[in-house]
């Protein structure tokens, strides 16, 4: 399935669900007692109003549009060529998902460990998921690892000695 | 058997060195720098009056007294970091009855009795009610008598929920008279309203509005203090006006975590006994027009408690209406 | 008048005053260059030295830091395609793809020497008329703030480049979070999920460094076949300031329309200077005999974006000299520092202090200069970042953001939330959905609640009321024209196309 045709319909879908999850949830919220004001509730319940209306339009335009295409021939030899050139889902996508599940352990991280530590660490394998195959070497790690140390000690030092920004120390403390 | 009473001797001197290690540190406080925490934005006055004493209290306490600003929600983000801190002492919170209001107003699920109460470090008793001098409106008595000919026509800027609120909740209650109440936000606001003149009154304290007022654009129609304010000396009470109105005044005070050690709370209080007596400390809150004002932790705990009753029957009464 | 001005001149000129505005605009250039460090962040990290300062010394310090701050977004908004500062988000849509075609120092260029223009136009406006300026101010209720914020929403339309109900989605997407927290007026939690931190809403801060930096590293790791972490853009040797003196002229109507846009919005308490460079941005575009071109690399879009945010600066102390009234946290802080030296801000501070005020005002315009010095030279080196590889610097610039954000209130909450939006952004992305128009709603959308529930209180629930007040009209009649036009005239081309076609 070629998921990119597919993805203004997609969207629509998703902002539809969105919007009516978001008007439901508005009813949560208590009543205002203020005399004379017309609601915490007028403005949310207008945006999901239109943000619905704009989902069924994309809903129903990309429908059309799908329509469109079906009814004409498809065009073989080309999306043959562009799925070849593609890379295979896993490759591509799988150092965004490593990526938000660095990113989530360091944030994890950040007051029991403190920052010096976590943002080494977070550094140190982040280099290692965002550089190219070729830049993975003993020297580079070795590089990497230096500049991961250095730079988070730069960074607390700065903020913490000159500014008093009380960054959390963790274990170091 | 000899190896066992060892075992238990030595477990037990732990146990006591460990214990003995508590009270030193409790005694050697502060070890390291201490985070006054101020639970609004940088630049207004509980802010600056919070890094004016900051700034006297670590040269006594020898550790750096950082401020940290942690705003947001009306002040429950900051109560909050401080009242589920279990650092013993090194996250100290500095604010006003704004505790206390958030409660009433269900933004907080505690309020000031929440917290170890700690000293009283400053006031400002000067609130008093502002009117354009275009305005036919020159006394109290002519803003009472005017709202009781036409109720509901004057209107009087506020912020929901905030102590200026509650101000004119005790007003329109005590003397029968009803404001058309506008929510226009914060100081500045409120005098950019009153300046336009898209409301008629505004509720203010006096120091920051004092310029309004020799400039010719504000008229003050009194202090709701039961005396002169010290910061205010030139601006008549109500009750000397013949007006029995009066409000209870900014109190700004620390508050710690329920289980901060009462050594340390003794520290504080030590300290800002000290501070607040100090002239250079008095000059520098000069400047911002707020008073030095020691009181006791039990003191302070008392005059909350007194603010809290009296907000808490001013919103029952209103909402019966 | 004039000779109070030149004696404060000559004071600021003094080698002491000199060597701390150099320091001030170099830090706050540094932390305006940094995503995630802000101009806002740099003044309250320095408002409390400047206590132990003489008040026009403070004063110095802090103008330099916020004039450096602001003009030093756009360092990163042009090399990086994410914004030093919430005020050079629009500074991105031009000067990035700019950047990508190797001209990145003309770019750069273009943003310095038109930040300082923008910057001049300000300041001469607030010497020579902030007294007739500020009574502007006065004439906005909060009926008129709510017509201009939602004039501006309707500005979302503008910025969809492509399809016009994405462009829409995104906005209102923007608005829905901007709606979490405590609501405007009564105070009452709202979506907050019952989870605590929540109840103070997401701040812009770590909404734009999550929609922009975070979304820009995981872009960067996606794996395609040409791969962008690895790419190193090749520069043009640069020349001056890098841009010619026909294309210099090329702008000036540009120029005095962005000027006057950001003078405007930022004499108005509130709206701040983060909207103003997106708003000259927009009506560069539709002015433009080009419009289609904005987006691709324009000179129009960097010089409108980059004059109109550093105009705002001079708008944003008219009301605060002239009437005591801050305009934003920055002039809020600023307000601060009078105080603290003793000085009451208000109507009569033009009156009692008038050798301090004209201190401010040369000030600023000597830092103005200083900027334009300092980011001349640094020029030559802000481009050697582009020779950095993106895979090591993007890394680092993500700890500095996790700093930016947890300094915001000093809580890991709002670190999380630069999470959270990164990931938001990338799936936008993904969708094709634009990000300018989620970031447009999300700052329109507490002004537009707040001041509708503001505005009828005061007409006493009656919207009509709103349509007697001829400024507010005003914006809203060109509001809905803004809306009405592009439909109506996407409308008869379609009509036109089907009348062409044979049946």
């Amino acid at each position: 399935m070629n998921v990119h045709r597919y993805r203004d319909l997609i969207v629509g879908v998703i902002f539809l669900t969105g919007s009516i999850g978001y008007y439901l949830l508005s009813f949560q919220t208590p009543k205002s007692e203020i005399p004379g004001d017309i609601g915490n509730y007028f403005i949310p319940h207008l945006i999901a109003l239109v943000s619905g209306l704009l989902s069924l339009m994309l809903i129903a335009s990309s429908y059309l549009a799908l329509r469109q295409t079906e009814a004409k021939p498809q065009k073989p030899a080309e999306s043959d060529a562009d799925t070849a050139k593609e890379l295979s889902a896993k490759t591509r996508y799988l150092p965004v998902v490593g990526t938000v599940a660095l990113l989530f352990a360091y944030i994890y991280a950040l007051e029991p460990v403190g920052f010096i530590l976590a943002s080494a660490t977070y550094l140190f394998l982040q280099f290692n998921i965002s550089a190219p195959a070729d830049r993975r070497d003993a020297k580079a790690q070795f590089r990497y690892a230096l500049t991961s140390i250095v730079a988070a000690i730069a960074i607390n030092s700065f903020f913490v000695n000159i500014f008093d920004v009380m960054l959390p120390q963790g274990l170091l403390d | 058997m000899q190896k066992k009473t060892l075992l238990l001797s030595s477990l037990a001197l732990l146990g006591l060195a460990f214990q003995s290690m508590l009270t030193v540190q409790a005694a050697d406080y502060p070890t390291k720098a201490i985070e006054l925490i101020v639970p609004v934005g940088a630049g207004g006055g509980t802010d600056l009056s919070a890094r004016t004493f900051a700034k006297h209290a670590q040269k006594l306490l020898g550790k750096p007294v950082v401020i940290v600003n942690i705003n947001g929600a009306a002040g429950y983000n900051g109560s909050r970091t401080v009242r589920e801190d279990k650092s013993d002492g090194y996250k100290v919170l500095y604010t006003h009855q704004g505790l206390i209001t958030t409660y009433l107003t269900k933004v907080a699920p505690y309020s000031y009795d929440a917290f170890k109460p700690g000293p009283m470090i400053a006031e400002d008793p000067s609130m008093g009610l502002f009117v354009s001098s275009k305005s036919s409106i020159k006394t109290i008595q002519d803003l009472i008598a005017k709202t009781k000919a036409e109720p509901g026509r004057l209107k009087a800027a506020t912020e929901f929920g905030g102590v200026t609120y509650f101000m004119l909740l005790k007003l329109q209650q005590e003397q029968g008279i009803k404001f058309n109440l506008i929510d226009v936000g914060g100081d500045s606001a409120k005098v950019t309203a009153l300046l336009s003149g898209f409301v008629d009154l505004m509720p203010r304290v006096y120091f920051g509005a004092q310029d309004y007022i020799k400039s010719g654009d504000f008229v003050l129609l009194g202090q709701a203090g039961a005396t002169r304010a010290n910061n205010a000396a030139e601006v008549p009470t109500y009750k000397e006006q013949g007006v029995d109105f009066t409000f209870p005044a900014y109190k700004w005070s620390l508050f710690f975590s329920e289980n901060t050690p009462q050594e340390v709370i003794n520290r504080w209080d030590e300290v800002a006994r000290t501070v607040t007596a100090s002239p250079a400390f008095q000059k520098d809150m000069q400047k911002l027009g707020i008073l030095p004002a020691y009181h006791t932790p039990e003191q302070a705990k008392a005059a909350y408690a007194e603010i809290q009753t009296l907000f808490t029957e001013l919103s029952a009464e209103d909402a019966k209406k | 008048m004039m000779d109070v001005f030149a004696q404060a001149f000559i004071n600021v000129i003094q080698p002491a005053s000199l060597g701390l505005m150099f320091l001030g605009v170099g830090v706050g250039i540094i932390f305006g260059s940094i995503p995630g460090l802000s101009a806002a962040m740099a003044i309250a990290l320095f408002l409390p030295m400047t206590f132990s300062m003489g008040p026009e010394a403070g004063m110095t310090l802090l103008v330099s830091l916020y004039i450096g701050a602001i003009s030093g977004g756009l360092i990163s908004a042009i090399l990086l395609n994410i914004p030093g500062t919430p005020s050079s988000i629009s500074t991105c849509f031009d000067g990035a793809p700019m950047a990508a075609r190797g001209e990145a120092a003309k770019a750069l260029g273009l943003g310095i020497v038109f930040s300082f223009l923008g910057g001049l136009l300000s300041f001469i406006a607030l010497i020579f008329i902030a007294p007739p300026l500020a009574q502007l101010t006065l004439k906005f209720s909060p009926i008129e703030y709510f017509a201009v914020s939602i004039f501006a929403l309707t500005m979302i339309a503008a910025l969809s480049s492509g399809s016009m109900i994405k462009g829409l989605l995104s906005g209102m997407l923007g608005l829905m979070f901007s709606t979490v927290g405590l609501a405007p007026i009564d105070g009452s939690a709202r979506f907050t999920l019952s989870i605590d931190s929540l109840s103070s809403g997401f701040d812009l801060l770590a909404v734009l460094i999550g929609l922009f930096a975070v979304t820009e590293v995981l872009q960067g790791v996606e794996r395609t076949l040409s791969d962008g972490n690895a790419k190193v853009i090749a520069l043009q040797k640069i020349r001056g300031f890098g841009f010619s003196m026909a294309e210099f002229l090329a702008q000036k109507w540009n120029l005095l329309r962005s000027s006057l846009i950001g003078i405007f919005i930022g004499i108005l308490p509130g709206i701040g200077g983060s909207t103003s460079g997106i708003l000259a941005y927009i009506a560069a575009k539709k002015q433009s005999k080009h419009p289609e071109k904005f987006g691709t690399g324009i000179p129009d879009g960097i010089v409108a974006s980059e004059t109109a945010n550093n105009a705002t600066i001079g708008g944003a102390l008219v009301p605060l000299l002239a009437l005591g009234i801050p305009g934003d946290g920055v002039t809020a802080m600023m307000l601060g520092g009078f105080m603290i030296h003793g000085l009451t801000p208000g109507p009569l501070l033009f009156k009692t202090n008038a050798d301090f005020v004209y201190g401010i005002f040369a000030a600023c315009l000597v830092a103005n200069v200083i900027m334009l010095m300092l980011e001349f030279f640094g020029l030559r080196i802000y481009v050697k970042l582009l020779k950095i590889p993106k895979y090591l610097l993007m890394p680092v610039i993500i700890v500095l953001c996790t700093v930016g954000a947890f300094s915001v209130n000093s809580q890991v909450f709002n670190v999380w939330c630069i999470l959270l939006f990164g990931v938001i952004g990338y799936l936008m992305v993904k969708g094709g959905l634009p990000i300018a128009p989620a970031i447009l709603g999300f700052i329109l959308g507490p002004l537009v609640e707040t001041n509708l529930r503001r505005g009828l209180m005061l007409t006493e629930g009656n919207f009509l009321g709103f349509l007697e007040r001829p400024i507010a009209l005003t914006f809203l009649v060109v509001a809905v024209l803004a809306l009405v036009v592009p439909l109506f005239s996407a409308y008869t081309q379609h009509r036109r196309s089907t009348a062409l076609k044979p049946a």
